[in-house]
């Protein structure tokens, strides 16, 4: 009973943190991540001299994490081509106490197997997370080239089924961004699973 | 409307189908229709989904509330965010926990969804609206509560005079 009543008060925290709004600059540039080998890095070294950065905070068991999984990485891989020039970066957030699919060596092994050729780190402390707003997994962040958020939401309209799509928010705001016009749609919501906090 | 009398009457009870047949597709304007359809002086709607663990550990706690206070005038609207092709798992998960009363699962896009309900709703669940029987919302949390935070606020609205 203690230990759940323990729980209801950190998710109560975690859903009290104010989300980013667009227009706010982005936080916690010097947290450490944590990647393979333990090797650690900033948002600060990954967006120092790119056109913007993209955040997308993860995981490896979420239903609706797992639906965008591929789509999630097909975007990152093809927006860290060098004439794109864009920070991405994936982030789990999770306690791997409380979800075991989530420990370090579960992120190098899920970015090896489906081909991440960005980094899929640990928010270890969960200070970036937790500075972010961010409630759930997954949740995506695009910031300028200034470190302005531009966009915060989810990646598309359609988690099961890609055919179905019918906006693509996350591509749409990246292509704006890219070529200098105003992004249409910057704030978007879908379901997702709770942030497993300390 | 005939939408609405086939909800009044599975509200009331009149159905007869098997109560793990009882998950109906809904949107949001729907469930505000259930909310708002007479007879109760409290209305709880809980949003969960069979593969959200802080979901499935807060759903005993509601429904044993809605066992405790159903006489009093509460009812409960468990509203499951699973994909339609999870229904097997939504059902066998409410005879499991002895869901015995129509339950919904949501049949509108995410976004139109969760504002449909509360544009402050960031579609984390699980997700619960508490509403007087006027179908006024009186309060909504987000992420698992226990069963006090519930009746706290439930036990002033089931005692105020219609």
């Amino acid at each position: 009973m203690k230990q759940k009543l323990l729980i209801a008060l950190l998710v109560a925290f975690a859903v009290s943190a104010q989300a980013l709004k667009v227009g706010d600059k982005m936080p916690a540039t010097d947290v450490k991540l944590k990647g393979e080998g333990g090797k650690e890095m900033t948002l600060a070294e990954l967006a120092k001299g790119k056109r913007g950065t993209l955040v997308v905070i993860t995981c490896n068991k979420c239903p609706y994490a797992v639906a965008w999984e591929r789509r999630i990485v097909d975007i990152g891989n093809d927006w860290v081509q060098k004439e794109k020039n864009l920070a991405v970066v994936a982030i789990n957030p999770n306690d791997p106490n409380q979800s075991p699919s989530d420990t370090l060596d579960k992120i190098v092994e899920r970015s090896k197997k489906e081909f991440f050729k960005f980094p899929y780190v640990q928010d270890t402390t969960q200070k970036l997370t937790k500075a972010f707003g961010a409630t759930k997994t997954p949740e995506c962040f695009l910031f300028n080239n200034k470190g302005v958020l531009v966009y915060h939401g989810a990646l598309d309209d359609n988690h099961k089924d890609e055919k179905k799509v019918t906006q693509r928010y996350l591509r749409e705001a990246l292509n704006a961004m890219r070529h200098g016009e105003e992004i249409k749609v910057t704030e978007t919501k879908a379901m997702g699973c709770s942030i497993k906090f300390r | 409307m005939k939408w609405v009398l086939s909800l009044l009457c599975l509200l009331a009870g009149c159905a007869r189908e098997p109560a793990d047949k009882m998950v109906k597709p809904v949107t949001a304007a729907q469930l505000l229709d259930a909310v708002r359809a007479p007879g109760a002086r409290a209305v709880l709607v809980n949003v969960y989904a069979t593969w959200c663990g802080p979901c499935k550990e807060e759903f005993p706690d509601l429904v044993k509330l809605e066992q405790n206070y159903r006489v009093k005038g509460l009812r409960m609207i468990f509203v499951s965010a699973d994909d339609e092709d999870n229904m097997p798992a939504v059902k066998q998960f409410l005879a499991k926990q002895g869901v015995t009363y129509p339950t919904f699962l949501k049949a509108q896009k995410d976004m139109e969804f969760i504002n449909g309900l509360d544009s402050r709703w960031d579609g984390s669940l699980p997700a619960t609206l508490l509403y007087d029987g006027a179908g006024k919302q009186r309060d909504f949390w987000v992420g698992m509560k226990d069963y006090k935070t519930f009746e706290d606020k439930l036990k002033p609205i089931l005692e105020e005079k219609p």
